[in-house]
């Protein structure tokens, strides 16, 4: 199986080269009929190999090339598949080809659909490739690369202002995270002397043994959080969280793939993947936790006030986001990778729901401007309400099994933080059900609330409908791959990745305890909803006039855009300016032209024709030359004694 | 083929292609191009048989060397190492590249344009190739003159103001050299009893760490010039801003790489001592310049001159690199330096493409170009990644190893120096959105896109951020064709942009834009691969070059360390 490695990255790769240099020429319409069969050739290429490393129980890799080899630093790039990667590859190729089919149906008609189907296969090589690499730079590299996936995609509709200044922004803020990423693998590199993760003088060997090694655990520390720097732009965590909801602006099947199911996740995936530098860390853990949990309530309560249908969503992804990276902090590591996986198939499908409604409502994300919907679009009602359900933790659906997971993980674990943070987990959790059910109930009952006359909502096709369907399966089912809690094949299968960690003993009361908190938690959310938008028990108009301060706090997002242009944005371009105009023209430039002047008046020949100044400088500084020389070989050399 | 003179074959094939240009029949208007284009191409494929044939060791290959004037000590001595023969490839493929760009483009004064050329890429090699500072000197002034005249006769609205700068900045900086060379060898006379010119024997010699300090200053000054260094910089907007398109790239493209590679070959070896003092005011004022460049570059209404300052800035990384002493710090500079040839000299086509449509740099008069010139736009998209160092492309692994060895020589200065790639993205990001992006002057909105049209939206943001740089942005002029007329009515100096262009707000431009034309393809393409392919395996760059660099290394520590 090793040899073939390379066939699951290379698949997609070829899909994008074909598409973008034919596309545009030849295959036009047609795109999809080469990106389909080649990222489906690849998804069974990787499910084969995930059978490969659960049966051997083994890590398999294949070396390609060796890619940068400066002095000491060497970069090798091989392909790298343990249980964490298997994971990863099938739920970025499962959720990748089932968005390439919706894809078809919702860009169906569109100019650029070749350009789409280039990007998208683009994007999918690279998260394989992130997924894939066996060492930090390579990580970095395709860490790079998905957020160039995702600049162009967010951009898609670039004559669209919003959307050009939305994909700008994206990789901007992503940037600012990559700045820590790249530190940090310079850290790593002067810390360990390689980059490469594994083998007998990898980062992880060296990492758990750095006490008898001699390295300083406050290195571990600082790479531990100069990687999450990068994690959190990435993953959407605060302080970095804030291009996320802007970068709705793409089409919803790349909400769907790189927002909300893949992409957002790669930072949770790389700090699990470094999980042997973290554990060293007690401080580096610490601010993750702290970090996701923040994260996670605060995205929590702006999504409650959000109108745009794609942005309550998508603020629900920053949360869910936080839950993992809470997780990881608290040291529940197998549970944030189970969360990973159920949310990238409910949340997957919760977006191409959402595209399925503005496809039917023509274009239309307001839900002021919807309801009663559930009658038009039965598919697209029933899948979405399981999106939501699973989103809010309803049991036995995916949801529940992993985010509970994580509050008990957070409640038990060792960290001091950890406690705290289950309890913002349940508060978490409460948003949650409340903020999706307003939307389930807000967009699919009650009356319309748009002109009947003028817009007939309509089903989506069965390019559409059916991944929908396929995507509803796994969020109703996958959680019981975890179970038993704690003790689920999921568990058995990642213990192999996570060998470091001490398995925590959770009693069956803790574990019924939290289960039924949760529950009744989720439900009470949507309980809530159901008074406020069905049975009118609880009027919202009043409660927002009763807090208007409140929610215009949560509805403008915290005020973190403004918060940001008023105090680095506008800042900094003051003093560019200010650098440009009086350093750069006034005081180097003038000095320059001071200097060209004077010399220009002592010489009386400068005012002749334009083309002559040159030559006349020439003989002048030619004469200053022979002079300058002459007078230092007369008087401080022997040349002439 | 022992004792073929492959470098003076390669270094003087242009020549002979200017000499042919020269006495050719006066009448004929498309001769001087072929039989430059003949040259320039015969001498790529001899670079890279030169590069084929190159052994990869810190030995100086394929030397010619033939006494000149013994009594003072000067040899034609040329010969190459790992440093020199990738930069006289990148040289020689550039230069193809502008003569073929300048095909169409250049209407006036054809002889004397292509003429100049020529004379400019042997100058070039010539510096590249010479061992002997008698030789080097000659080739590093012959080199100054064809570029003040590209810029001054083929130049934009203020062509001689740059010119003349241009010229008088370089030659400010080949005069200290001319001292420091004087001294050098004096010295090196008072020592040994030896008169020589000759690079390699003058490295053995040892010179008094005041003499060092001194000219080693005085070289560096010269070549700090030429990459440019902040605060010796401000000749490169000006000029970059007024040449015609093949000069930008030549000048962006291969001589600000000769500063660096002047500071390899002389600075570095020659003084080890000098080299000990400057050390940290030559990194603090790259890291300056690394900064400084991009955020000028954020602010600049020009194309031309935000790719500039975006040149200091990269050209930082270089001098940064080479300083740090350490073998991922020059490979970097390397690195460096090759990836900026592809990706600057790329970028400054890609201006020319759309100045040759449109008659204007100014950011502010386009939009929507994705729409009309879709294929421009891709490769706009390709060298503008490369540009900001993105992974997998040719700009990444130069930076992202300067800065490595940077932390190892300092950290603070390493988190200064990479926090680049965030104004990095931010200035060429803005500049795509504003000119790629979005829609062009007076466009509709598509149906259904509840935004504002494009030219409200200008006037608001006019009166938002720009309202220093006047109200009324200028608009372009299309002219459909690739040629460029090169009328004085620049329209960013225009006072009136109002007679620039027939359009106006509020009124759709219908008329067509060509896209990238098969000439312009031809250019493009080469550097489009050269940018992928060694962004994805720089590794046969950082064979041929390491051994160079082991050498310069030990010398230094030799040195130093005795």
């Amino acid at each position: 199986m090793e040899d073939l490695l390379y066939l699951i990255p290379l698949l997609p790769l070829a899909a994008f080269v074909i598409n973008i240099l034919l596309g545009r020429g030849f295959i036009r319409d047609n795109a999809h009929w080469v990106a389909l069969p080649l990222v489906g050739a690849s998804w069974i290429v990787a499910l084969l190999v995930f059978l490969d490393v659960r049966d051997t129980e083994h890590a398999i890799s294949q070396h390609l090339f060796t890619w940068i080899p400066a002095g000491d630093f060497v970069v090798d790039v091989n392909l790298y598949v343990d249980q964490l990667t298997a994971i990863m590859l099938l739920v970025v190729l499962t959720v990748g080809f089932l968005v390439h089919v919706y894809s078809v149906g919702y860009m169906h008609g569109d100019p650029g659909f070749y350009r789409f189907f280039a990007y998208l296969p683009l994007f999918v090589f690279s998260m394989l490739m992130l997924v894939l690499a066996d060492n930090l730079l390579v990580l970095f590299v395709f860490w790079e690369a998905v957020g160039l996936c995702s600049y162009f995609l967010i951009g898609y509709y670039f004559r669209r202002r919003s959307a050009g200044n939305a994909a700008k922004k994206a990789f901007i803020v992503n940037r600012v995270g990559d700045l820590g990423f790249g530190l940090g693998v310079m850290l790593t590199f002067w810390t360990f002397g390689t980059i490469s993760f594994y083998g007998e003088h990898g980062i992880f060997e060296q990492a758990a043994h750095h006490a008898e090694l001699g390295i300083a655990g406050g290195a571990l520390t600082a790479i531990g959080i100069l990687l999450f720097i990068g994690a959190c732009g990435k993953s959407a965590q605060f302080p970095l969280h804030v291009w996320l909801p802007d970068a709705m602006e793409g089409p919803t099947p790349v909400s769907a793939l790189i927002h909300a199911a893949t992409m957002v996740t790669a930072g949770i995936y790389m700090v699990a993947r470094n999980y042997t530098i973290y554990i060293q860390s007690e401080s580096a853990m610490m601010v993750v936790a702290i970090v996701g949990a923040f994260t996670a309530f605060m995205a929590a309560t702006i999504a409650l006030t959000q109108n745009d249908i794609k942005r309550v969503v998508a603020y629900s992804t920053v949360s869910q986001l936080g839950y993992m990276a809470f997780a990881l902090g608290t040291g529940a590591w197998v549970a944030a990778i189970f969360h990973l996986m159920t949310h990238a198939f409910f949340k997957g499908l919760l977006f191409l729901g959402c595209g399925s409604v503005i496809h039917g409502m023509h274009e239309e994300q307001d839900m002021r401007k919807m309801g009663g919907l559930r009658k038009y679009m039965p598919v697209t009602f029933w899948t979405f309400l399981i999106g939501s359900l699973a989103n809010a933790g309803v049991v036995p659906l995916a949801g529940f099994w992993s985010k509970d997971e994580i509050i008990v993980g957070a409640w038990i674990s060792d960290s001091s933080f950890g406690k705290p943070a289950a309890i913002i987990g349940l508060a978490a959790a409460f948003l949650t059900a409340l903020y999706m059910f307003r939307l389930v109930f807000l967009v699919f009952f009650g009356k319309e609330r748009f002109d009947t006359e003028h817009i007939h909502p309509h089903e989506s096709g069965a390019w559409m409908a059916i991944p929908l369907v396929l995507l509803a399966i796994p969020s109703v089912l996958i959680g019981f791959v975890g179970f038993p809690p704690e003790d689920g094949p999921f568990h058995h299968f990642l213990h192999h990745a996570f060998e470091l960690v001490e398995v925590h003993h959770v009693s069956m009361t803790t574990t019924w305890t939290f289960g039924i908190i949760s529950t009744v938690v989720a439900l009470g959310g949507i309980f809530i909803a159901w008074l406020a938008y069905i049975r009118g028990a609880i009027n919202p108009a009043a409660v927002r006039e009763r807090f208007e301060g409140t929610y215009q706090f949560l509805y403008n997002k915290w005020y973190f855009d403004e918060l940001y242009d008023a105090t680095i944005v506008q800042p900094l371009r003051r003093f560019s300016m200010f650098l440009w105009k009086v350093v750069d023209e006034g005081i180097i430039d003038a000095a320059v032209n001071g200097v060209a002047t004077g010399i220009a008046a002592i010489s009386q020949r400068v005012r002749h024709v334009q083309t002559g100044l040159v030559a006349n400088y020439a003989l002048a500084i030619a004469i200053g030359m022979v002079l300058l020389v002459g007078v230092y070989l007369a008087a401080f050399s022997d040349l002439f004694q | 083929m022992d004792d073929f003179p492959l470098l003076s074959t390669i270094a003087y094939l242009p020549l002979v292609g200017a000499l042919a240009i020269l006495f050719a029949p006066r009448a004929s208007s498309t001769l001087p191009r072929t039989i430059a284009l003949v040259a320039s191409l015969a001498s790529f494929v001899l670079s890279l048989v030169l590069l084929a044939g190159f052994e990869h060791n810190a030995e100086f290959q394929y030397t010619e060397k033939v006494v000149w004037l013994d009594e003072l000590g000067v040899s034609y001595f040329m010969g190459v190492d790992g440093i020199a023969v990738l930069l006289i490839a990148l040289t020689t493929l550039l230069s193809v590249i502008a003569i073929w760009w300048s095909w169409e483009t250049i209407t006036v004064r054809t002889r004397e344009y292509y003429i100049a050329l020529l004379l400019l890429e042997t100058g070039m090699l010539g510096v590249f190739m010479a061992l002997d500072l008698f030789v080097f000197y000659i080739f590093w002034e012959i080199m100054l003159i064809p570029m003040a005249l590209l810029i001054g006769i083929w130049g934009s609205t203020d062509r001689v103001y740059a010119a003349v700068k241009f010229f008088l900045y370089t030659l400010f900086g080949s005069l200290l050299m001319l001292v420091a060379i004087v001294a050098t060898y004096q010295s090196y006379f008072n020592e040994t009893g030896v008169r020589t010119l000759n690079v390699l024997e003058l490295q053995g010699g040892s010179y008094g760490e005041t003499f060092q300090f001194w000219v080693f200053a005085a070289f560096f000054i010269a070549f700090a010039v030429k990459v440019p260094m902040f605060p010796f910089h401000t000749w490169l907007p000006d000029a970059h801003v007024q040449a015609p398109t093949a000069a930008s790239v030549i000048l962006a493209a291969v001589m600000l790489k000769m500063g660096g590679y002047g500071m390899l070959r002389f600075n570095l070896p020659l003084f080890p001592d000098g080299t000990e003092a400057w050390t940290v005011a030559v990194i603090v004022l790259s890291i300056i310049g690394i900064i400084y460049g991009a955020l000028v570059a954020l602010v600049q209404p020009d194309m031309k001159k935000l790719i500039a300052y975006s040149s200091v800035s990269h050209m930082g990384f270089v001098t940064l690199g080479i300083f740090i002493m350490n073998m991922q710090g020059l490979d970097g500079a390397m690195l460096v330096m090759l990836a900026h040839g592809f990706n600057t000299g790329a970028l400054f086509l890609i201006v020319g493409v759309i100045y040759e449509r449109a008659h204007t740099r100014d950011i502010r008069a386009f939009g929507g170009m994705a729409t009309r010139m879709p294929i421009w736009s891709a490769y706009f998209a390709l060298f503008l990644f490369a540009s900001i160092g993105l992974p997998g492309l040719s700009g990444f692994v130069g930076e992202f190893l300067v800065a490595l060895g940077t932390w190892d020589y300092n950290r603070l200065a390493a988190v200064i120096t990479f926090s680049v790639v965030i104004f990095a993205a931010w200035y060429m990001l803005w500049l795509y959105q504003r000119v790629v992006f979005g829609r062009a002057w007076g466009e509709l909105p598509d149906p259904g896109d509840t935004e504002l049209t494009r030219g409200e939206i200008e006037e608001l943001a006019e009166a938002n951020y720009h309202g220093h740089l006047g109200t009324d942005a200028p608009q372009p002029a299309v002219s459909g064709g690739d040629h460029d007329t090169h009328d004085d009515h620049d329209a960013l100096t225009n006072e009136n942009p109002e007679e620039v262009g027939p359009t106006h707000k509020g009124q759709m431009d219908s008329r067509p834009w060509t896209d990238i034309t098969f000439r312009e393809h031809l250019a493009l393409a080469p550097l489009a691969v050269l940018t992928i392919v060694f962004g994805v395996y720089p590794k046969p760059i950082l064979d041929i070059v390491e051994p160079s660099f082991q050498a310069i290394l030990d010398g230094a520590t030799r040195v130093v360390g005795g």
